[in-house]
């Protein structure tokens, strides 16, 4: 059916706009060979659905026209798997006891062995 | 396999901009990556892109300088998008008691030639509109900013490959071959690739690949997490910080505001499947809510984890080893090498051209441990 006719105006992911030309010009000319690569080059299944409408029409196009055997790896669903307002989310914060902090507060809890100098500056908190 | 002046060995923003700089100075370079093209990289691709000089170690600021500066012209040069927005990045404080840490920050940041300054009060909150009104002051970089980690490790790799050198995917480095001191090849899943050379680029993995020559890199893996909402209009220009509170929120060209700021998730190294920790995604709601009122109602889309290595003193690795004739550290980036990477990528070619270690990486060598914590 794809390969019949000339359809690279047809959207595949609704979302973020991707059409079928966008995909099969990453299967060609770059060597995708992934459904995750696939999503992380044409952002198809990265909007709000999440791959929900797209991910099975995403396999089946990968399947019919990647130049190497197409990767089995599934594609990977990210939560919250439906959409969730930030406050939503916020409102359950007080429930959770893990983590019980970012990154830096966990690390400088961390006592750093060998001599303080020149690296030992306090770090400050963001990545 | 064919030989190789240079294995390098990780595809992720390191890897890539050093198979770039190295090609581009007429070296025969082969990149491996365990994973398939586009995918590789495993926290670069996981990463929140920020482009930041500010809030680093005085020492690597002088690296910050030099990378920012490719970065102004690196989409023109590999002819890609890279979504690099020089707009800005302002770390925020709500405490009275915190803001002379951050001008202490701010005038050695400036002694050190950096464009930065404190901002207070209404100047702050017409510069950001939309700051909760409990945010008394921040320290304002202008040429900060951030980029599309994907786009930019993926850019780096294909302009590489356009240069000549060669790109082997699903081809996992096992261990490095040495002869009497010097590396003979690396050891790959689909053979030997014989070298002279090798970078270790590997991020958490280069532990696993280091400790076959019998060197001990102080590293652990830390999976680190974040997330994006749907898209929005366009509305937040700069990155947003806050100090104390592990947050990094930006609003990407897509639309969608990412946030990050260092908050663990759940990772395996042994086959790189990560996990999230929903606690970590409903704090970190919180704290963004804290810092930015309005967001409240915008839904979270997605959110993931990447799983990049943390050297024990928080620093990167980067340069010869004692003992192993050939092999060049750079990893351990421990969340802050995105924004250097093609910096630490053109420095990387520049000792392969010279033979000479530059001033900029000679506080991140392997030395600062002494012989016997470096030795398995």
């Amino acid at each position: 059916m794809i390969k019949k006719y000339d359809l690279g105006d047809l959207v595949v992911c609704r979302c973020e706009g991707t059409t079928l030309r966008q995909i099969r010009q990453y299967i060609h000319q770059d060597g995708v060979s992934s459904l995750n690569a696939l999503k992380k080059s044409t952002r198809a299944g990265m909007g709000v659905c999440q791959g929900r409408t797209c991910a099975r029409t995403l396999e089946l196009i990968l399947g019919e026209e990647a130049l190497v055997p197409a990767e089995t790896e599934p594609y990977h669903a990210r939560p919250p798997v439906r959409p969730v307002p930030l406050k939503n989310l916020a409102d359950g914060a007080e429930s959770f006891t893990e983590p019980d902090g970012p990154v830096s507060v966990v690390m400088l809890r961390r006592p750093l062995d060998g001599n303080p100098d020149p690296m030992s500056a306090p770090p400050e908190e963001e990545i | 396999m064919k030989s190789a002046d240079v294995v390098i060995i990780g595809a992720g923003i390191i890897g890539a901009s050093s198979a770039y700089f190295l090609a581009k100075a007429g070296l025969d370079v082969t990149l491996i990556d365990s994973r398939g093209p586009i995918a590789t990289g495993g926290a670069s691709q996981a990463c929140a892109g920020g482009v930041r000089h500010q809030a680093r170690m005085p020492v690597e600021m002088p690296l910050a300088l030099h990378a920012i500066k490719l970065w102004k012209t690196l989409g023109e040069e590999l002819d890609a998008d890279l979504e690099y927005r020089q707009d800005g990045m302002t770390v925020l404080t709500d405490e009275e008691t915190l803001i002379p840490r951050l001008e202490e920050r701010v005038e050695l940041e400036r002694s050190l030639g950096l464009d930065i300054r404190m901002v207070y009060g209404k100047e702050l909150h017409d510069l950001i509109p939309g700051l909760s009104p409990r945010i008394l002051a921040g320290s304002h970089c202008p040429v900060d900013g951030h980029a599309n980690p994907m786009k930019a490790t993926s850019a780096l790799a294909a302009a590489a490959e356009r240069l000549g050198a060669r790109l082997k995917f699903h081809c996992q480095a096992r261990s490095l071959v040495t002869l009497k001191g010097r590396i003979t090849a690396v050891r790959t899943s689909k053979g030997d690739i014989p070298c002279r050379h090798v970078v270790l680029a590997a991020g958490a993995w280069s532990k696993t690949i280091a400790a076959t020559a019998e060197i001990d890199l102080p590293f652990h893996p830390f999976p680190l997490q974040m997330m994006v909402t749907s898209r929005q209009p366009h509305f937040l220009d700069q990155v947003l910080g806050w100090l104390g509170h592990g947050i990094s929120l930006k609003q990407v060209p897509a639309g969608g505001y990412l946030i990050g700021g260092g908050w663990p998730g759940i990772g395996d190294l042994l086959n790189g499947s990560t996990r999230l920790m929903p606690g970590a995604m409903a704090k970190r709601a919180e704290t963004s809510l804290d810092l930015f009122p309005s967001l409240a109602p915008i839904p979270v889309i997605r959110a993931w984890v990447g799983i990049e290595a943390f050297c024990v003193d928080e620093m990167q690795v980067l340069g010869p080893v004692p003992g192993i004739e050939g092999l060049f550290l750079a990893a351990g980036f421990s969340g802050h090498g995105f924004a250097i990477g093609p910096g630490v990528g053109s420095l990387i070619a520049d000792y392969f051209v010279t033979g000479a270690l530059c001033k900029m990486f000679e506080p991140f060598t392997i030395q600062r441990f002494s012989a016997q914590e470096r030795k398995i």
